[in-house]
Order: structure tokens, then sequence, then C-alpha cells
């Protein structure tokens, strides 16, 4: 069903990177935002969603750290939804820094526990994938 | 299936030699609860502290709320394939809760931590357990257990606490009782046939780590949608494991005590025939979401509903499964109410969800989460306020030298819950 080789992972946090950068082809990126950047980038040269670009529960202005999978688009793909989505996202994380910017210091103990949090996220969409 | 709740009234917990309830009074051995917990070798330590409403008592951080209950008659066990057997199912009998008092776990399982609960101040009116009395069951890790294990091994320790707690009072008579039932579907239609046939589409959280909920024992994120009677929650069918947002997360109180199915259950056979609970999950993956609310628009549409009331946990993507399950149901010719909280900014004026659909046209809001308030200092801490700054709702800054703090509400467990525990609302006028 899926060509676990043409899976794209982007993101920012190093334990997903460290873990399927020779399973998936993983794009790191700097930051939260440029991780929301470059999934709607991808989405509008040919790719589609495979996960969902926003967290749950950790607010966009709370966790420093994201990881979005994607692929290819395919017959079938929702590419309207995918961009409106891709855009959603980039539209609620600046609503949230308006609230207030996602704190740049946190100590390296709780940036690991939302790396974990996040990874957690992208081990259960992987095993979907059959990974 | 039908089930008697007989509801023990408690109106105190006291630490004694014997675990107990008598006269109202829940007496507690406080060492045999801790030994208990201990049992659980990734612990190296527990202690137990109780907190009354109106004691100038802060518990922080808070990962479950658990309502300690207990089956007398009708087979299964509280908590089925968490703690008690997988089958038989729960949801029929007598089941006996103690009323009116909580097991909280309290302990620091990631760095940014869960919520707060105070049990006087300004703070208390957001939150339903500064008003009911609460045993604390506060753990600490052995030195580097890894965070998946810390998560199963706190859950498990509030669960057992209250199992435990429950089962001594198996013999209490209880002070009210209340008979809820569910007939199978073509007889509960057959029931009551002039009036408009409403289920429930319950939304599990069921993320990953920290947000997970559990059915039966089986992970949330593992299941298609499914039916089940209401019944069956009340007797702890469904469990939390979610301990990030504390302002709308469901505990596992939450589950035994849904606001939605006690109200409908108190509409049935009035001007609704509750019908059936829909149970579905708020998954990553996007085919999931996709197929997951196809799934719930085609069982509404099966069962003959003419209308659901739907909830979420959680904001952000769970918004997105919130609003395909209304646009697939209504889809279905099937009426849908929405019940949400709302993340508008501070001014109320910012977009409150992070997704939308036209065919939600009905939805009650249960507050929203970016108010602040001023936590005063408490004479006592039950856990830690190490953590504030960084919970969420916190700032770099917003804790000052006494203890006191400036926070947004939702750093409060269930001050904007979404399925209506709480006081807050949003009316138009």
């Amino acid at each position: 069903m899926w060509d676990i080789e043409k899976v794209v992972l982007v993101t920012n946090n190093s334990k997903a990177a460290e873990k399927y950068k020779d399973i998936f082809d993983v794009h790191v990126e700097k930051d939260y935002e440029s991780v929301l950047l470059k999934t709607r980038d991808l989405v509008y040269s040919g790719f589609s969603l495979l996960t969902h670009p926003q967290a749950s529960s950790l607010k966009p202005n709370q966790t420093p750290v994201r990881s979005v999978l994607l692929y290819p688009q395919r017959a079938g793909d929702q590419h309207g939804r995918d961009c409106l989505l891709a855009e959603d996202v980039l539209h609620v994380y600046w609503q949230w820094q308006e609230i207030a910017p996602t704190p740049d210091d946190y100590r390296e103990a709780v940036r690991n526990d939302f790396e974990t949090i996040d990874l957690s996220m992208i081990d259960g969409a992987a095993g979907k994938l059959g990974v | 299936m039908k089930l008697e709740l007989g509801k023990v009234f408690i109106k105190d917990i006291q630490f004694a030699d014997i675990t107990k309830v008598e006269d109202g009074v829940l007496y507690v051995n406080k060492e045999e609860a801790e030994q208990l917990v201990l049992e659980d070798d990734k612990l190296i330590d527990c202690c137990l502290e109780i907190a009354r409403p109106g004691d100038s008592t802060r518990i922080t951080p808070v990962k479950d709320v658990i309502e300690p209950r207990v089956k007398v008659e009708g087979g299964g066990q509280i908590f089925p394939g968490i703690i008690g057997p997988v089958s038989p199912p729960v949801g029929m009998g007598k089941t006996l809760a103690l009323k009116g008092c909580t097991v909280v776990t309290v302990g620091r399982i990631v760095g940014f931590q869960e919520g707060v609960i105070d049990m006087s101040g300004v703070a208390a009116d957001y939150c339903p357990f500064s008003q009911t009395v609460n045993l604390c069951v506060v753990i600490e890790p052995m030195e580097g257990l890894e965070t998946h294990a810390y998560e199963k091994s706190g859950r498990l320790a509030g669960l057992k606490v209250a199992d435990y707690l429950a089962k001594c009072a198996k013999d209490v008579t209880p002070d009210e009782t209340v008979t809820y039932e569910t007939l199978p579907l073509l007889d509960q239609i057959a029931q009551y046939p002039e009036l408009p046939k409403v289920g429930y589409v319950h939304m599990l959280q069921s993320q990953g780590l920290l947000h997970d909920t559990w059915y039966y024992g089986v992970d949330a994120k593992q299941f298609v949608p499914t039916i089940m009677y209401p019944t069956e929650i009340m007797d702890g069918a469904i469990i939390s494991g979610n301990c990030v947002a504390p302002c709308d997360k469901v505990t596992t109180f939450h589950h035994l005590n849904n606001p939605v199915i006690e109200d409908l259950y108190s509409h049935h056979g009035k001007d609704l025939n509750f019908i059936c609970v829909i149970l579905t999950n708020e998954n990553v993956f996007l085919a999931d979401k996709e197929r997951h609310s196809d799934m719930v628009g085609k069982l509404a549409e099966y069962l003959g509903l003419d209308g659901v009331i739907i909830t979420e946990e959680g904001y952000g993507n769970p918004d997105t499964d919130l609003m395909m399950n209304c646009r697939k149901v209504e889809e279905r010719g099937v009426k849908v109410a929405l019940i949400t909280d709302e993340f508008p900014g501070k001014d109320g004026k910012s977009q409150s969800l992070a997704d939308t659909t036209d065919s939600a046209t009905a939805l009650a809001s249960c507050g929203q989460g970016n108010m602040t308030l001023n936590f005063p200092a408490m004479d006592h801490v039950i856990g830690t306020q190490e953590y504030i700054e960084s919970q969420i709702g916190g700032w770099a800054g917003c804790i000052n030298p006494d203890g006191s703090f400036e926070a947004e509400i939702q750093i409060i467990i269930a001050s904007t819950i979404a399925n209506g525990y709480n006081r807050l609302a949003a009316r138009g006028y």
C-alpha cells in the first residue's frame, strides 16, 4: 500500500530525525514554523499529507517541536483539503504566537520531553504505514 | 442493558487503621494503600495526602482524577481490561460509587507537566475537584524511568487505589440509587416510537504518549468506531491516559460521570429516545480521520438516528475530527449538535477552533481557556510548583516568589472541559 522510502518526514525533532533517517526521506527544519512552511510548500509541489500538521492539546505556542509525514500525491488524494489544512495550520500558529510567543529557553529536560511526545505521535503513524 | 448505580455520599476522608466507609466518612489505611502502589517496582515512593474543600492547598501536577466505584452484581469488574478482566463486559447489574470524593494522581511525568487544582480561592470556582474531598496519590519514579513506562505506572497507581477504596466499601448501603437502562436497538426504538432518536458521538483522545485513552484495555487509536451501551462507560470501560492539556482533559472521573450521557438519560422517554453511544477516536493519521468520520456517519444513518451530540477531547487536530464528524453525519441526514471549548486569545476575538465546517450550525461552548487569572499563594502544595511556568497556560516569569502566579485558566484541571462538566458557558444576547 505504501512505498516506505517515498514517505517524507519534515521535522525539527532530533529524536525523530535520528530514528527515521534510514527509513523515510527526512527533511530537518530549524523550528516549528519552518516545519509548517516546508510542509505547505511540499503540499503545493505535489505531496499529500499523511498526518495532520497540527498537534493535539499541546498548543502551537507551547511545544517547540513538530513532525509531519507526507507522501507523493496519488489519484484520489484530497489535494484541496491538504492545501487548506496546511495553510490553516500556519494561520493558527501565527494566531497563537500573537497570544504569546513560544518560549525559546526551555530547559533541556523539557525540550527532551516535547521531543518524546512528538516522536510517540510519529511512531504511531509509522505503525499505520507498516514500519 | 440495565445498571443500578448506588451512590454513597462521602463528606470526608480520614486516615485510620482500617479502610472502610462509616457514616459518610471514608477511612483509609494509608500504609496499606501506599504499599499497593509500591507493588509496582518502577515507583520508588508513594505518599497519600488529603485535600479538602476550603483548604489553602494547591494540587499540581495532576495526572488523573478517579471516582472510586465497585461492581456489586452483574459480572465484570470496574476498569475492565486494565485492572479487571476484559470479559464479561460491564454496564449491567449493580455498581456502587463513592460520591463527593476522588483519587487524584500527582507526579512529575514530563517537564511541562499537568494542571492545577486549588482547594480554595478564586481558581476553585473553575474546578469541579475543588468541591470534592481528594485523596492525592503522589508518586515518585525510579531514576531514569522511561516516559512511557512512567505514564503507565502513574495511570495504574490511581486506578488501583480507587479500586482498593471502593472494594472496601462494597457492603455499604447506598444513600441513593439511580437506574439507567438502554434496550437492544430494535426494542429501544420501539419503546418510544414517537420521540426523536438521539445518539452520542464520543470522541476519544488517541494521539500517542500522554494523549491516549483506553477502551476495555485497547489503546483507542487502534480501534475503528463502534457502538456501546452508555452504562458500560459508568463501569469504567473507558479510562484516561491523557495528561497534557489540563482544562479540557477528560479524566477517568469524567468518563465515569459523563454529563452528556447523564443528561441524555434524564431526557430519555420525555422528549427524546437515547439510543446508544458511538465511540470514535482522534488519530493523527489523516486516513484514519477520514475513514473513521465516514464510519461515524454510516453508523448514525444505519442506527436510524434523528440527531447526535458530538464531544471532543483536546484542541488542534481533534477539531478537524470534530468537524469531519459533524459534516459527514449531517450529510447522512442526521442533525448534529457540537459541544466544545474555545481558544480565541485573551481578548476573545480570534478564531476559537482550529478547524470549521459549514455544517457546524449548532454548537455549545464550555468557555474559553485563554482568559487569565491571578492564583493566590497557598499554605500547602501537594506535588510541586516547580514547573508552573512551563505548564500549559503559564509563561516565563508568571510565578512570584511567594508562590502566587498569573496564568490562563487552561492550567486548571477541567476548567473548560468540552463535555460540560464545568460552570462556564458562552451565551448569545
